[in-house]
């Protein structure tokens, strides 16, 4: 492997000393809104209207 | 100036309490160069009836020299003041830079220390001290009680309850003055410019005396108004909670 | 002001910032633009109940990764060989020059399109790519402008800030043969997009920066708001990016996260018009090469100061500029670095060493915490600013300052010393004073007396009253 690498890694590994055993981890996030389908419709429709854009609400085809 | 007296009159809201003794905190700044601002904290808290102690040994909590860069003189005069206020229980100080650095650097002092406005509201429960003023403020908060103390409104609502005086909001009220301790200095020219524009909202709010919980910004501000010859003071808020 | 001036003398803040407000158009540009967009960030954030939790979670976020950062930079090589690309390791900036300008020249181009990037701006690819014989071809319209106007941006985001459009429609009359132009907006727009156009379409090799790079995945991730960089990602055949070390983040939905805090942090947006994430190659869609340039270049030095190791956190949303009243003063310039502002005070001492001009930076501030409360992901600006200052303090002596700080916590340390020295200030100030103020300005005093009136120190101390009501006189 380069030089570089391995100089850079052990720059970071010397660098990190102090670093805690246990990393602290972020918080557990939602990966899904609490909206529904239809609230969700609406303020996709209301905010993509700030860009100009035309909306029409059509039912399902 | 005589010792107050307790007056007829009694605070609202706090019903009666054991009469408490308060430690004064002067600072560095309030005692050499802003002394009506002790006096003022003193005859504040004596008109509640509150014993006030002023501990001799104290000089400085090292805020000026921490933020300059000079860490072991401030840790130094930091530990010198936790020893000079070691013995007492409830501390006040009409600074509210020099109560911040004290709560974040001095774990020994850090739940013993309030602010004026701090002390009156939270602690003593009381809003209206019973005082008059004729005239209008604007109040100017301080970056260090707006964002370190987290103050709010208890100043505003302490001069809401002053008898005569018209307070007018101050524009762009979080923008910093541009004191910054030795900054105000270093970067003078940075310094002059950010006062200019703290000058135009006070002047913008007509009001004839611009307010602050911290003398420092306030020898600024009101330096800056002298050198324009403007029409307004630079009280602070124990001077006018005084009157 | 010019590169070449720039670099003939880098001044010290103090008077750069002088300079810088000397200039009422720079002023008036960079007071109208940080006003607007600090409307826009308030108004966004506030839309969202959770954007506390967000920080927090960007705040960790970055920590993981940094906590991490050898293991995930392993994670991300292999991730992106695995998906066909190739990458690189540099030390400081001549090593990722170097490593760039040869991988440009064994394609056998004389040209690049460029995306903006601050990386390449901080090592000075283009001059390096200059001096290979090799044109750079900024394509972000404001870098663009930047560029033919030969000067260095001047803030992270809208780098040229300090330039209104008359002074960009007389650049472009010259620069882009367009005497027809007038300084409609539009226009001006069109212009540039025709002379992008055709670079676009003739580019074989573009160079990109990026905001994060995902371990788990190797994917890689550009934010902008013009779409220059889509076209610079996906139509040249070779691509090279370069990334500083601390760009790296763990997990792709980390992505989720940091991607809700940048746009309405920076350009007070819910969300950027073009966000363009891309893995290694793929046959018959986009780049046939790609080239990932891995640099350090001091970050691991900032690494090493856990105090100062919260600065690598930062996403570059400049919403720190943005809100900073020394910055809403002197604009960018003043700084003489690529990161200006307050991000830029705490980040170029730290990479390069707090001696010299960079020493003057962690000054440049008054304190008031502004940018902490506007960070994204929590970086604690005053606390790492005082212990910059420390750091140059101790780095270097500062002179009377340090004489006179040093004497007066002498003074402060004892109640005697301190109290004759009170009465001592008030004797010696007599020829200096007169009804009460400051009359003459001397020594350190001077800069105070730009603007300001000084109170004389009164006949008697607050000390001096107390113990004279407490004997009862």
């Amino acid at each position: 492997m380069s030089e570089a690498r391995e100089q850079i890694l052990a720059r970071i590994r010397g660098a990190l000393a102090d670093r805690p055993a246990e990393p602290r981890l972020p918080p557990a996030y939602r990966l899904t809104g609490t909206a529904t389908p239809q609230e969700r419709v609406e303020r996709f429709a209301e905010r993509v209207a700030d860009y100009r854009a035309r909306v029409e609400l059509t039912e399902d085809p | 100036m005589p010792a107050a007296t307790p007056t007829a009159w009694q605070p609202s809201g706090a019903g009666r309490w054991p009469t408490p003794s308060v430690a004064l905190f002067v600072t560095c700044l309030g005692d050499t160069l802003f002394p009506d601002v002790g006096k003022a904290t003193v005859t504040v808290l004596e008109r509640l009836g509150i014993t006030v102690e002023f501990p001799l040994e104290q000089t400085c909590c090292g805020q000026m020299h921490l933020n300059a860069g000079y860490a072991d003189e401030a840790r130094a005069l930091g530990e010198r003041m936790e020893r000079v206020f070691a013995g007492h229980e409830l501390i006040v100080s009409p600074s509210a830079s020099c109560v911040a650095h004290v709560r974040e650097h001095m774990p020994g002092l850090a739940g013993r220390v309030h602010e004026l406005s701090e002390l009156l509201v939270d602690r003593l429960g009381v809003e209206d001290l019973g005082a008059s003023y004729t005239g209008s403020v604007t109040y100017h908060p301080s970056c260090h009680s707006l964002r370190l103390l987290h103050l709010g409104d208890r100043p505003l609502r302490l001069l809401r309850a002053v008898r005569g005086l018209e307070l007018h909001e101050l524009p762009e009220a979080a923008e910093c003055c541009g004191f910054g301790g030795t900054f105000a200095v270093k970067n003078a020219d940075v310094s002059s410019a950010m006062l200019a524009d703290k000058l135009a909202s006070v002047e913008a709010t007509g009001a004839g005396a611009v307010c602050a919980c911290d003398s420092s910004c306030l020898m600024h501000i009101g330096g800056g108004l002298e050198r324009r010859r403007a029409p307004v003071r630079a009280l602070h808020l124990a001077e006018i909670l005084a009157q | 002001m010019s590169e070449a001036a720039r670099d003939a003398r880098p001044l010290l803040f103090p008077q750069a910032a002088r300079l810088a407000l000397a200039d009422p158009q720079l002023r008036a540009n960079i007071r109208l633009a940080t006003t607007t967009i600090r409307a826009k960030r308030a108004a966004v954030v506030s839309e969202l109940p959770d954007w506390e939790q967000l920080r927090e979670a960007g705040q960790a976020i970055k920590d993981r990764a940094l906590h991490g950062l050898d293991e995930l930079l392993v994670e991300l090589e292999a991730a992106v060989t695995r998906a066909g690309g190739t990458v690189h390791w540099a030390r400081d900036a001549e090593e990722a020059n170097r490593v760039v300008v040869d991988l440009v020249r064994a394609t056998g181009a004389d040209e690049v399109v460029k995306v903006k990037s601050l990386t390449t701006d901080e090592i000075r690819l283009n001059d390096a790519l200059q001096a290979g014989g090799v044109r750079a071809i900024e394509t972000d319209l404001a870098e663009l402008i930047v560029q033919l106007a030969g000067e260095r941006p001047s803030h992270l985001l809208v780098p040229a800030i300090h330039k209104n459009r008359t002074e960009i429609r007389d650049l472009f009359r010259e620069r882009l043969g367009r005497p027809d132009l007038s300084d409609d907006p539009h226009e001006l727009a069109e212009a540039a997009r025709l002379h992008l156009r055709a670079a676009f379409l003739r580019a074989r090799v573009a160079i990109s920066g990026l905001n994060f790079a995902v371990a788990e995945t190797g994917t890689c991730c550009v934010v902008e708001s013009e779409g220059n960089g889509r076209m610079c990602l996906t139509l040249p055949e070779t691509l090279i990016t370069v990334m500083g070390i601390e760009k790296v983040i763990s997990r792709w939905d980390d992505l989720g996260v940091l991607l809700q805090l940048l746009p309405r942090s920076s350009t007070g947006e819910r969300m950027n018009p073009y966000t363009s994430l891309w893995t290694g190659v793929r046959a018959g869609d986009g780049p046939r090469a790609f080239h990932l340039v891995l640099l350090d270049a001091g970050r691991t030095r900032v690494l090493a100061d856990p105090e100062g190791r919260p600065a690598l956190r930062c996403i570059r949303c400049s919403a720190c500029l943005n809100i900073c009243p020394v910055y809403k003063q002197t604009g960018g310039h003043a700084y003489h670095t690529v990161y200006a502002g307050p991000i830029g005070a705490i980040l170029q001492p730290q990479l390069s060493g707090e001696t010299g001009q960079a020493a003057t930076l962690p000054f440049a501030s008054s304190l008031c915490g502004a940018c902490y409360e506007v960070c994204p992901v929590k970086i604690d600006i005053p606390r790492i600013l005082v212990h910059e200052r420390a750091k140059a303090v101790r780095a270097e002596a500062q002179g009377l300052e340090g004489v006179g700080l040093r004497f007066l916590a002498r003074v402060f340390s004892q109640r005697r010393r301190y109290e004759r020295a009170q009465r001592l200030g008030r004797a010696l100030q007599r020829p200096v004073v007169r009804n009460g103020h400051v009359r003459w300005f001397v020594g350190p005093l001077k800069g105070w007396g730009l603007s300001r009136e000084l109170p004389a120190l009164p006949q008697q101390t607050f000390r001096e009253w107390w113990e004279q009501r407490e004997r009862g006189t």
